[in-house]
């Protein structure tokens, strides 16, 4: 955690809302990329954004500084995101062949080569089941060492490793049928 | 970076993590931005101004553990004074039940006197005369009439 984050911290934690603003500023858009990628539904992943930073707001007093802010606020909303999965038993589908979802998941930010990959893998990514997915985008997408990975999802690094290993595996599947 | 896909000299994993690279997530809207930050703000304040759960709890709760410590308190007192002043008819005749039955020992059968005394009680319990007449109410022409209509033999 750097200096600054810290006192922002140590202000927040004084009762400092200006300074927990600051913190929700910095850390909204990778939180709720991580909740997005995980229930691919913007509303919902909305609700679980604020529902995370209003967790975190009353339980900061608890915040130690063990690990950085933004690894405890990932854990909060993995919590909070892995908890809304499991009561809305969310059944991932997606019709591999003909692309069809609930909504567009992702937004392409490059001109897309191939689209039937892309429907592959966009399908693969939301059938893989959550913890699995989660370790997936902590890792790939987050880009988090596996040790941060395992505090955040309250597991052991090997179980961490093998959630993602399942994870590419079943990607990797995934581009199977379009090998040259 | 991940370098199970990234180092990987398997041109499936390069591909594969090229294509996974190209979906990003769509940025927060300043439509969904300022929605956000509305209803964060609400609920924060909510959560600063809201009194702490003892409060909420005393609130919420507080009339029926009044409530509950009254009745209690008034069954308390009652009883000291009852038991300060004597008891009850009822419980005169149940304590007097009781331990005339507590007398008794297993080994021993209940004779006559224990008998006598339990019945007494229960009828006193019950609130019948003893020693009133089943048809003392009855008056004498109602009686006569009885003897005529009905064959009552030895009773009446």
């Amino acid at each position: 955690m750097h200096v600054e984050e810290q006192e922002l911290v140590r202000r927040a934690q004084a009762g400092d809302r200006q300074a927990f603003d600051k913190l929700v500023v910095e850390n909204k858009d990778k939180v709720f990329a991580l909740i997005y990628r995980m229930t691919e539904n913007r509303e919902t992943a909305l609700d679980l954004l604020q529902d995370s930073f209003l967790a975190a707001y009353k339980s900061l007093k608890k915040f130690r500084g063990d690990s950085g802010f933004s690894s405890w606020l990932y854990r909060i909303a993995s919590n909070k995101t892995l908890n809304y999965i499991r009561r809305a038993r969310i059944i991932p589908f997606y019709n591999i062949e003909s692309g069809v979802g609930a909504e567009p998941a992702y937004e392409m930010t490059d001109k897309i080569e191939n689209e039937a990959l892309q429907k592959a893998l966009t399908g693969a990514l939301k059938s893989l089941p959550p913890q699995q997915k989660l370790a997936f985008n902590l890792r790939f997408y987050e880009e988090l060492p596996f040790a941060e990975i395992a505090v955040i999802m309250d597991k052991s690094e090997s179980t961490v490793k093998t959630h993602y290993q399942k994870a590419t595996e079943k990607l990797r599947e995934a581009l199977k049928d379009f090998r040259d | 970076m991940t370098d199970e896909l990234k180092n990987s000299s398997d041109s499936e994993l390069g591909k594969l993590e090229a294509e996974l690279k190209k979906l990003k997530v769509a940025p927060l809207t300043q439509n969904e931005t300022a929605r956000f930050y509305a209803r964060l703000d609400a609920a924060l304040d909510e959560a600063a101004t809201r009194p702490n759960i003892f409060y909420r709890g005393f609130l919420r709760w507080g009339a029926v553990v009044s409530a509950m410590v009254v009745l209690v308190g008034m069954s308390f007192i009652t009883g000291i004074k009852y038991g300060q002043n004597g008891i009850t008819a009822d419980s005169r005749i149940t304590s007097f039940s009781t331990s005339a039955v507590d007398q008794v020992t297993e080994d021993e059968e209940l004779d006559d006197k224990y008998v006598d005394m339990l019945i007494t009680s229960q009828v006193q319990s019950y609130g019948y005369d003893i020693s009133g007449d089943l048809l003392g109410e009855i008056s004498d022409d109602e009686l006569q009439m009885l003897k005529e209509a009905i064959d009552v033999g030895e009773l009446l």
